[in-house]
């Protein structure tokens, strides 16, 4: 298998309020293989989402290379899906039109996009709410529309960042099962930004952790629990505890240094 | 669940009231009819004026100049603060010049308007346009600027170029504020139209007001200021009515 993503000694910054220059990655390296599931975890603010936007071609880089599938990343890649925290369906579009929204920009017709949209929202659970406006739907209904909007045009990847952190615990661990679900269908690429350990391993074929900000890869671990797994089940498994120490204490590290500032 | 009686039906109780007073304190001599009006009087000449053709033929020709005028204030209007909000640096150049004009007392420039443009429809539809400019390029440019970073973000990463955002981001979230433009300006084009008349017409609302008012004709000029308010909530009905079928995705207010 080849590699999907890569980051090589990445840096980026950001001009700050005071005039000076914010160093939000510094060196940073991590590659990604095709069909794996990484879990990128770290103390907030050390750079996850801006490690994504890179990958993504949404952010400039000051020094380093990126490469999506062997090719240089210049600008936004229409191979990639991109999940954010924020609800980010168009409000005035009913739910079907907002399924079928990277269809329509790619130019596909209004039958033919219809009836994929369509398809996709009854895999998702969403049928029957094809003529309905996003906010009369439920914070985790949403989501899977977001996510629907970006399987509609089969991306190789997937960008997933902080995807359920606004919803509440059972809601988060169904849509967890369904992006498991999904991964082992599709066989798409993900790279999955959280701040919650429990989530990032219960998902991931591998955890990396980055450092406080600047941030950079301080550890990685591969996760050994069999597929296919289910949030449930894997949750109360001995290995899973042993793991979830593993990586906490180094995260706990991390974190102090970051409240410790540079 | 509670019944609740429905605003308008106090709106119509406190008119009601408030007419039956005026009616008897008219007749009882509290106050003057020659200056006050009755009621009565003003409903009479209203129906004087519908059956001699009257009323129809100066408020066609009010709503024409009125609408007219709304109609190229709020296209160029909503066209410049479009424009504005998707170029910050022609906002930049452009916004304190156009804050500045805005400040103009535009009723005041009626008189240069009539000179300039004449006493027919030209002048007319130009001041109610002038009224109504403003308001939608300040409307518009704050609905642009106003749309999610997000949702424009989150559009571009599913591959919308910026053509597509623009039509598919922009346009639609700055509805609320065009629509919400189209509310003010009812009043305001008409204004405009009216006291264009009232400087000088032959026709019109603004001119039968003017006419009737030195002729110390008080039925004729409050059955046309009635006419007018009628007309204007009447109008405000139509528009709400446009807002809620076109933003049906808001959340309802209230």
């Amino acid at each position: 298998m080849g590699t999907m993503l890569e980051l090589k000694d990445v840096t980026v910054e950001f001009p700050s309020a005071d005039g000076k220059r914010l160093r939000a990655l510094e060196g940073m390296n991590l590659s990604v293989e095709q069909k794996e599931l990484v879990a990128l975890v770290g103390p907030s603010g050390c750079g996850k989402t801006t490690a994504l936007n890179v990958l993504a071609g949404q952010l400039p880089v000051v020094q380093g290379q990126v490469h999506l599938a062997g090719e240089p990343v210049e600008g936004l890649l229409p191979s990639v899906g991109y999940v954010s925290q924020r609800d980010t369906l168009l409000p005035w579009r009913t739910v079907l039109d907002n399924v079928a929204l990277a269809m329509e920009l790619r130019g596909v017709g209004k039958k033919a996009r219809r009836e994929r949209a369509r398809a996709l929202m009854e895999q998702m659970g969403l049928q029957g709410f094809e003529g309905s406006y996003p906010r009369e739907l439920s914070g985790g209904m949403r989501k899977r529309a977001a996510i629907a909007r970006v399987l509609a045009v089969s991306p190789a990847v997937l960008m997933m960042d902080e995807p359920f952190a606004p919803l509440d615990a059972l809601t988060r661990q169904k849509l967890q099962n369904e992006i498991l679900q999904l991964w082992e269908d599709s066989g798409c690429t993900i790279l999955y930004v959280t701040h919650d350990l429990t989530e990032a391993i219960t998902l991931a074929d591998r955890v990396v952790l980055m450092s406080a900000r600047p941030g950079r890869v301080v550890g990685e671990y591969p996760i050994d629990l069999p597929r296919p797994r289910r949030v449930m089940d894997v949750k109360f498994s001995p290995r899973f505890v042993e793991l979830e120490e593993t990586v906490w204490r180094d995260l706990e590290r991390e974190l102090r240094q970051g409240e410790a500032g540079p | 669940m509670r019944r609740r009686s429905s605003p308008g039906l106090w709106t119509v109780l406190v008119l009601a009231l408030a007419v039956c007073l005026w009616e008897w304190a008219a007749a009882g001599g509290h106050v003057n009819p020659f200056f006050f009006s009755r009621p009565s009087l003003i409903w009479g000449e209203f129906w004087t004026m519908v059956d001699n053709g009257s009323m129809a033929r100066h408020l066609k020709a009010t709503l024409e100049e009125a609408g007219l005028g709304l109609l190229f204030g709020a296209l160029l209007g909503s066209l410049v603060g479009f424009a504005l909000g998707v170029a910050p640096k022609l906002s930049r150049a452009l916004m304190p010049l156009l804050t500045g004009l805005n400040g103009l007392p535009k009723l005041a420039l009626g008189p240069l308007i009539i000179i300039w443009f004449g006493l027919g429809l030209r002048s007319k539809v130009l001041i109610a346009g002038l009224m109504v400019f403003f308001v939608f390029v300040f409307n518009l440019y704050s609905g642009v600027r106003a749309v999610e970073p997000e949702l424009i973000a989150a559009v571009k990463l599913l591959g919308g170029s910026k053509r597509q955002v623009m039509g598919k981001v922009i346009l639609p979230a700055s509805l609320p504020w065009l629509l919400a433009s189209l509310r003010t300006s009812l009043g305001l084009s008409l204004s405009g139209a009216i006291v264009g008349e009232y400087l000088g017409a032959s026709r019109g609302m603004g001119w039968v007001i003017a006419d009737a008012g030195e002729r110390y004709d008080m039925e004729r000029v409050l059955c046309c200021v009635a006419v007018i308010v009628v007309v204007v909530v009447l109008l405000d009905c139509v528009v709400r009515l446009l807002e809620r079928l076109l933003l049906r995705w808001q959340a309802p207010v209230s």
